[in-house]
């Protein structure tokens, strides 16, 4: 029997720790990090869809205020003196707005669950109320699309279709997702329910658009003819008022305009991503980089109007 | 009532160029009663507009049959509107455009509400 001397007994260590230390970077790139910058590039584009989701909410609120100042500037014309209601309808529903609001939420967990998958820390709880959520978008039916999310004239029968079998698709992933366990095979899975979802969304946000710009160019006729039937009434300090107010909203006009071509275009980056996102676990990740800078940098450039709509507010 | 949704869409295009001209012809009208009267026929067609906007419009007949009253209401000021068009705005070939996209947008809304 041979002794293990001193020397030997190092090297041996040293050997069982290089094959250890070559098991752990194995099975690591195994599990999904075959590009070292995998995660990162998941965590960026989960950024990039949490950023998008709540643009889009911030983009609902200015469709909504935007209909509510139409309405009232109309109102302010055709003042009798007398008769002045101040209810005006929503441009959407409670319920329609929810059933956006859930594909969002939903949109965005997806996300962010396929960010924790790859180990990088999440910003959002995901057992909060995901469960609930998920429930919610697997039991989304055609005939609830078709009356609170989706109009036929943009939109077929066909697209309301494959868009409801994503978003339950969708939902179905999220409360079986403490059982995934694989990022790869989640974005394997979501090629098809990704581009259904993102391209209604699209639609979705361009019949905002056109309601958007409607309302504001309504808003800017009433204002300016209130100003021309009261101007003899004001004083120079209320004119001065009115003008500015006047002035301001054509600048705000042009700045939601771009914005809501942006918010379109943002979503439109998200999906060519999520498309290239399997090219995060390959050697060469220039084309998934630059799709996910793009759709970033779009939402940051909406983000910071609503961030200067809150300064000047 | 019948509804026939083939031109919903041509009818919706029609109103948007219609609407579009009429902002447009207001920042030129002759006068104020002209702008008044513009900035009428303008908000009523958003009405519209904003009703076929809104989701789902056209997937739901009864609601449909609910813009009807709305639509003749339209029409009537549409082709009330079109004698007095040489009288609000000067511009004959804006004058000549916005009335073919009356005609155009009375038409069609007589092909869906049938």
């Amino acid at each position: 029997m041979n002794e293990i001397g001193p020397t030997q007994a190092v090297n041996q260590r040293i050997r069982q720790f290089g094959a250890q230390a070559f098991l752990v970077v194995a099975v690591a790139l195994i599990a999904g990090c075959a590009s070292p910058d995998a995660a990162n590039q998941i965590k960026n584009f989960s950024n990039a869809v949490a950023l998008t989701a709540s643009n889009s909410v911030l983009a609902y609120d200015l469709v909504e205020k935007e209909h509510f100042d139409a309405q009232f500037s109309r109102a302010v014309v055709n003042y009798d003196g007398v008769h002045f209601n101040p209810v005006y309808p929503t441009f959407m529903t409670p319920a329609e707005l929810q059933v956006r609001l859930d594909i969002l939420n939903g949109f965005t967990t997806y996300a962010a669950q396929l960010s924790a998958l790859m180990g990088n820390p999440t910003l959002t709880n995901l057992d909060q109320d995901t469960t609930k959520l998920g429930q919610s978008l697997n039991g989304l039916n055609q005939q609830l699309v078709q009356s609170a999310f989706v109009k036929s004239a943009l939109v077929t029968s066909n697209d309301v279709q494959i868009f409801t079998a994503a978003v339950n698709f969708l939902g179905n992933w999220i409360i079986t997702r403490k059982a995934q366990n694989d990022a790869k095979a989640a974005i394997a899975s979501m090629q098809k329910q990704v581009p259904a979802i993102c391209q209604l969304l699209e639609k979705d946000f361009a019949i905002m658009h056109n309601q958007l710009t409607n309302d504001f160019t309504e808003t800017e006729r009433n204002t300016d003819l209130y100003l021309q039937t009261s101007y003899h009434s004001l004083d120079p300090i209320q004119r001065r008022t009115e003008l500015k107010h006047l002035a301001a909203l054509s600048i705000e006009m042009h700045k939601a305009d771009a914005t809501m071509t942006a918010i379109q275009s943002s979503v439109e980056k998200i999906e060519a991503a999520h498309q290239a996102l399997d090219q995060a676990f390959t050697k060469d990740t220039s084309n998934v980089s630059s799709l996910i800078n793009e759709a970033s940098g779009e939402a940051q450039r909406v983000a910071a109007y609503y961030n200067s709509l809150r300064t000047n507010q | 009532m019948a509804i026939d949704t083939t031109n919903l869409t041509a009818y919706q295009d029609a109103m948007q160029a219609l609407y579009n001209l009429l902002n447009q012809s207001y920042n030129a009208a002759t006068s104020l009663d002209a702008e008044m009267a513009i900035n009428d026929l303008a908000d009523a067609v958003s009405d519209i507009l904003t009703e076929l906007n809104q989701d789902g419009i056209a997937q739901n007949t009864a609601q449909l049959q609910a813009l009807q009253p709305d639509v003749n209401a339209v029409n009537a000021s549409i082709t009330a509107a079109k004698a007095q068009l040489s009288t609000w705005v000067k511009d004959v070939g804006i004058a000549g455009q916005i009335a073919g996209v009356m005609d155009k947008a009375v038409q069609l809304a007589g092909t869906i509400f049938t």
